[in-house]
């Protein structure tokens, strides 16, 4: 190619770009904010091993602060300013994005990070810098010691306990005996935590016992083996915490003949739609153990405008795909919006730290998010840091979730 | 290596040093000098960046050595560097060591790890090397894991201290770079100084013919151990110096993802030269950079575009930029920069 027709196709496909960004369907005008802004930061892995989670995190989490700067008018007249980035499941990368926006000015009231060991690592920075960050997994070592980090959903053992008590509600003891269950597992603090931590409070409690616990590794094709020496102790339940894999063993179980003999759970964030999708049929009357509402619970106030929301930013799309993602990243931005708004409010943006936010978040009291959690209270102390303390059960009919028992209350499991 | 006209050897030491000019000097100092003068201007975001790429490199010497000069190929260079912070970190830790004891000895355990592993080296080569050294990968990391009551397993992680040097604790982003960058510079001169001597060539005579090289007299089974074992001293240091850097150990620190990578920056950087570790880890972690950082710029650019797609483009980049070295410049980065050297000396004369 010749200079002439180089420069040519380059001043064309400068055009085209021009155009297209002109054309696309732009950031809401700034309106009419107030003086200051606030910054909010979010990481997840959108490429690596948890994009599927993690871009549906991301959007969450955008699409809420988004709305609240053009629906809203940002927090008190104040816009938010969303510091974003794809952490590509990479401590190090983490590490630096932390480092990036710690040092904006203002200082972020939060940064969420979608990475159980980055936020272990940083832990202690949070606390130093003073500031949030409302978490993306449900690991022990978050919360104890308390620090700035703080829960939406209950933890990956308590939420086992749901579990527990819908069997204790449920299974005809008299008749069965005590059920037996089975755990089809992740080698992952996302796994250890239900098939060792949560399962032994239940089994403290008589409510099941534990007959057997399978290791599979991440995006397995197949787990035949570990089902066939699970299905040979004859489990009444198998719990499965394997998030991709999930759909496998569905699968899989129906290939063995042992699907209508077992009742499938799928663990705390195990229950993504796509999850529930790609296993087809196998899923009918699968259980799942959720510690928020369903996007199909659209006579929820905060759900319908969930839905709204998401049809609005993501149009042609319609349908929230990954719901349990989608939603955390929602309420992970949704509750930093509320704690800023209170201090705010209590002592003005000029005067606000963060050490105000963090006041505000202990505060929080039945802070009722539209019924997409049950209401989260927050305050001092490891209990202070779990917001949301209760988690609920459902199961596929047709395709899709529907709810099949009340909020329980899950107690903290703090585990060894 | 190419020298300005009229620039002579008249020794062997003189013959053998690495700067041999008033030039090399001079660039070597002001080097230096920037090193020690930057961090009081760059940002706590750059000074980390600083550091990670600085343990990169240390870990990426080690693999040099190993793939670069001896051909023994590997994927196991993350986990042993996990093996590394890990040993430091219950140095400290378990045993109470100071960390002048630790780091040696954290780093000579791993070099021992790497003899372990890299037996197999002395039966088999190439792509059945490549299998036994993911066998590491996956040993070491599940070692972490479940020995929980140690390392704290997937669930706690370990946490370690800062060090404290003569009553001064590097606390802060400023005295941890400092305290890296003394190690990533006397790693790298040892790197450097290993490339040059006699076991460097021995290295360089079993990676480009073992069969000629045993006949020559060079013991295979000895050498390739050496290789491994120095590879993994320089993973266990760079371990180590994580552990110190981050405070907070955690098995996913150490994947297998990264591994590949480091073997990337080789292949990009050069592979068998120093400079080319140098040159692969830097492009590498700052393309990295660059792209985590402008990437959410161009996706506000684009709202009707999926910000997912852009997140994507890091990897596209770096998929593009190996294929890319890999036909136009398979002796990667440091080949040109010595075409360059090689130009600018020889100018204005083409040859």
């Amino acid at each position: 190619m010749n200079r002439r027709r180089l420069a040519k196709v380059s001043f064309v496909a400068l055009c085209a770009a021009i155009v297209f960004m002109l054309v696309s369907n732009g950031p809401a005008a700034a309106g009419d904010f107030k003086e200051g802004i606030i910054h909010m930061g979010t990481m997840t892995g959108m490429t690596g091993a948890y994009a599927g989670l993690g871009t549906w995190q991301m959007w969450g989490a955008m699409d809420r602060i988004r709305y609240q700067n053009e629906q809203l008018g940002g927090i008190e007249g104040h816009e938010i300013v969303h510091l974003w980035g794809d952490m590509k499941t990479d401590v190090p990368t983490c590490i630096s994005l932390y480092k990036r926006w710690s040092k904006e000015k203002p200082k972020p009231v939060e940064i969420s990070v979608g990475h159980s060991s980055a936020i272990h690592a940083l832990k202690a920075d949070f606390a130093r810098d003073e500031i949030l960050s409302v978490t993306w997994n449900w690991n022990v070592p978050q919360i104890v010691p308390p620090g700035w980090l703080y829960w939406i959903q209950p933890g990956y053992a308590d939420s086992m306990v749901a579990f527990g008590r819908w069997v204790k509600e449920n299974w005809d003891y008299s008749k069965k005996g005590v059920p037996k269950v089975g755990y089809l597992r992740w080698d992952h603090p996302y796994g250890f935590s239900q098939a060792v931590v949560g399962n032994k409070y239940c089994e403290d409690q008589g409510w099941f016992k534990k007959v057997g616990e399978e290791i599979v590794p991440m995006g397995a094709l197949d787990v035949t083996t570990q089902l066939t020496r699970l299905a040979a102790k004859e489990p009444d339940f198998i719990v499965t915490s394997v998030l991709t894999t999930m759909s496998v063993a569905l699968k899989n179980a129906k290939k063995m003949g042992i699907l209508d003999k077992v009742q499938f759970v799928a663990a705390i964030y195990d229950t993504g739609k796509p999850y529930v999708k790609a296993a087809g049929e196998t899923s009918e009357g699968l259980l799942g153990v959720f510690g928020c509402a369903l996007t199909n619970e659209t006579n929820l106030s905060g759900i319908k405008t969930m839905t709204e929301v998401f049809k609005k930013y993501h149009a042609p799309k319609t349908e929230i795909e990954d719901e349990f993602s989608y939603i955390v990243g929602w309420l992970i931005s949704d509750t930093t919006i509320e704690a800023t708004r209170m201090a705010i409010k209590k002592v003005g943006y000029g005067n606000m730290t963060n050490k105000d936010v963090n006041a505000a978040m202990e505060s929080i009291k039945n802070y009722d998010n539209g019924g997409i959690t049950h209401p989260l209270s927050f305050g001092q102390g490891t209990e202070g840091r779990r917001g949301n303390k209760h988690a609920r059960l459902c199961r596929v009919v047709n395709g899709s979730w529907k709810v099949v028992s009340p909020w329980y209350e899950v107690p903290f499991l703090k585990g060894e | 290596m190419i020298q300005h006209s009229g620039i002579y050897s008249t020794s062997f030491k003189e013959d053998m040093a690495i700067f041999r000019t008033i030039p090399h000097w001079s660039w070597f100092i002001a080097f230096l000098v920037t090193l020690t003068v930057f961090p009081f201007f760059a940002t706590a975001h750059i000074l980390n960046l600083l550091c990670i790429i600085g343990i990169t490199l240390v870990a990426v010497h080690g693999l040099n050595l190993l793939t670069g000069l001896c051909g023994q190929i590997s994927v196991g260079q993350a986990a042993f560097m996990g093996f590394g912070a890990y040993s430091y970190g219950l140095l400290v830790t378990k045993v109470g060591l100071p960390f002048w004891i630790a780091l040696p000895l954290a780093a000579f355990l791993t070099g021992f790890s790497g003899v372990v592993f890299g037996l197999p080296a002395v039966r088999v080569k190439g792509f059945y090397l490549l299998v036994t050294t993911l066998g590491a990968q996956f040993i070491i990391v599940w070692l972490i894991i479940h020995l929980r009551g140690l390392t704290g397993g997937m669930i706690w992680g370990l946490s370690v201290p800062n060090v404290t040097l003569f009553g001064y604790e590097l606390d802060t982003d400023i005295k941890k770079y400092f305290f890296i960058m003394a190690f990533v510079v006397l790693m790298t001169f040892v790197a450097k100084s290993i490339s040059r001597s006699r076991l460097g060539r021995t290295f360089i005579a079993i990676r480009d013919n073992d069969l000629a090289a045993e006949v020559m007299g060079i013991n295979l089974f000895y050498y390739k151990l050496v290789a491994f074992f120095a590879c993994s001293v320089f993973a266990g240091v760079a371990g180590a110096l994580w552990a110190l850097f981050l405070n907070h150990l955690h098995p996913e620190q150490f994947v297998l993802m990264d591994s590949i990578w480091y073997l990337g920056m080789l292949i990009v950087g050069g592979m068998g030269s120093t400079m080319g570790a140098i040159f692969g880890t830097v492009f590498f972690k700052v393309l990295s950079e660059l792209i985590v950082i402008y990437s959410p710029v161009i996706a506000d650019m684009f709202p009707a575009v999926e910000s997912g797609i852009f997140a994507s483009l890091g990897h596209l980049i770096f998929a593009i930029v190996i294929l890319l070295f890999l036909i136009f410049e398979p002796r990667g980065i440091n080949h040109r920069w010595e075409i360059l050297k090689a130009s600018y000396r020889l100018h204005p004369f083409a040859y």
